[in-house]
């Protein structure tokens, strides 16, 4: 903390889960409970923005933040499963793509991105 | 008794104006952009991705005397013109030229007296619009002995604490003066810590690349990729990319 700019995604991630674990500190309200217009709903939709939408590692995502919410597992180790499970994702994406770039020899398919910021965002642009 | 007992303090708030605007009349801008500032900027035209983008670059001129510090560079990039890329980054400058008029209020007791002791070639902050800025040097050491290295513009860009590198790589070709001025310029700020702001309708990491690289000359692909590979050192985390098309020319409407 202290000198930083701003949090990271993973750091906000923790804090969020914080504050969720201590709105139902029996553990009770299971993970996600999406109502807006409860507390809980609220910063459940927010973890959910936060980490994205992948529907098929959902589950997954799912299990893992009750884990941490059951204190079965730390915060911390939840948000690095979490991280991990994403990036796993997004390498087999990634590499999926390369692959289907070299079996054509070519120029990359069209329409891989809608836009050219698209693109760049995939290569890290904010 | 002190003669200065005798002398009342202006008021601190009007003092730090006065020497803001004079870091900001010493800064260069443009007339068209001189008056840009986060708060006259209508970020309310922009798309909803759009609004995301001008929020990190927000943050960021909110924290501009942070990222001085640092120091954190940023790449404000579209590929069309008119997204609004100047008046964010002459946004930052006039928020840095306060935190400068702030930390020198502090600093300098004479100046809480409301006198400001720096020459006219005092610029904490400055602004260059790379294309014209690199044919007014060119301009001013023609015909004279002079080196280039020692033209004002040259000193300035080299060592004002934030600079604005404004349409870098809209170059129409890519001469030598061109791009070992740019190198000698980067190199120098990322050698000492000197935060930039770039501005570009042109993604820098082409220059990176051997096939993407539009230079044919040998040699100055080298210094092109030199350029590019520091630029990347400096804005790592702050590369934003603003969606843009033809249609979001929104200078008429920011203007008018």
């Amino acid at each position: 903390m202290g000198d930083k700019l701003m949090l990271s995604r993973t750091e906000t991630l923790e804090r969020l889960l914080e504050i969720r674990k201590n709105l139902s500190p029996d553990g009770k309200i299971p993970f996600p409970k999406e109502e807006p217009g409860t507390a809980i709903g609220k910063v459940d939709i927010l973890i959910l923005d936060l980490i994205g939408s992948f529907p098929s590692i959902r589950e997954r995502i799912n299990e893992i933040i009750n884990l941490a919410i059951h204190n079965n597992i730390s915060i911390r180790t939840a948000s690095v499963a979490i991280h991990e499970l994403i990036s796993e994702k997004a390498l087999y994406k990634k590499n999926k793509k390369k692959k289907r770039q070299v079996s054509n020899n070519s120029k990359p398919p069209k329409n891989m991105y809608t836009s050219k910021v698209e693109k760049l965002e995939a290569q890290g642009w904010n | 008794m002190k003669k200065k007992d005798g002398i009342k303090k202006p008021p601190r708030d009007q003092v730090i104006k006065k020497v803001k605007n004079f870091i900001i009349n010493n800064a260069n801008i443009d007339p068209l952009y001189k008056d840009c500032t986060l708060k006259n900027f209508k970020s309310s035209i922009l798309s909803q991705k759009n609004k995301k983008k001008y929020r990190q670059v927000a943050n960021y001129i909110n924290g501009i005397d942070t990222a001085i510090e640092l120091p954190q560079s940023i790449y404000l990039f579209s590929e069309y013109p008119g997204i609004g890329k100047t008046h964010l980054a002459v946004a930052a400058l006039h928020k840095a030229a306060e935190k400068i008029a702030e930390e020198v209020y502090r600093n300098k007791e004479v100046i809480q007296y409301g006198n400001i002791p720096f020459s006219q070639s005092w610029t904490p902050v400055y602004f260059i619009n790379v294309s014209e800025g690199l044919m007014d040097m060119k301009n001013d050491i023609e015909g004279s002995a002079q080196d280039f290295t020692r033209s004002k513009i040259y000193q300035n860009v080299k060592h004002s604490r934030l600079v604005i590198l404004d349409d870098i790589f809209n170059e129409i070709r890519y001469s030598p003066f061109v791009l070992e001025t740019l190198l000698y310029w980067i190199d120098f700020r990322l050698k000492n810590n000197r935060a930039t702001i770039f501005t570009s309708n042109h993604n820098f990491q082409i220059f990176l690349n051997d096939e993407t690289n539009p230079i044919s000359n040998e040699r100055l692909r080298i210094i092109s990729r030199n350029i590019a590979s520091r630029v990347n050192k400096m804005v790592m985390n702050y590369k934003i990319a603003f969606d843009s098309s033809p249609d979001t020319d929104y200078r008429a409407i920011r203007n008018g």
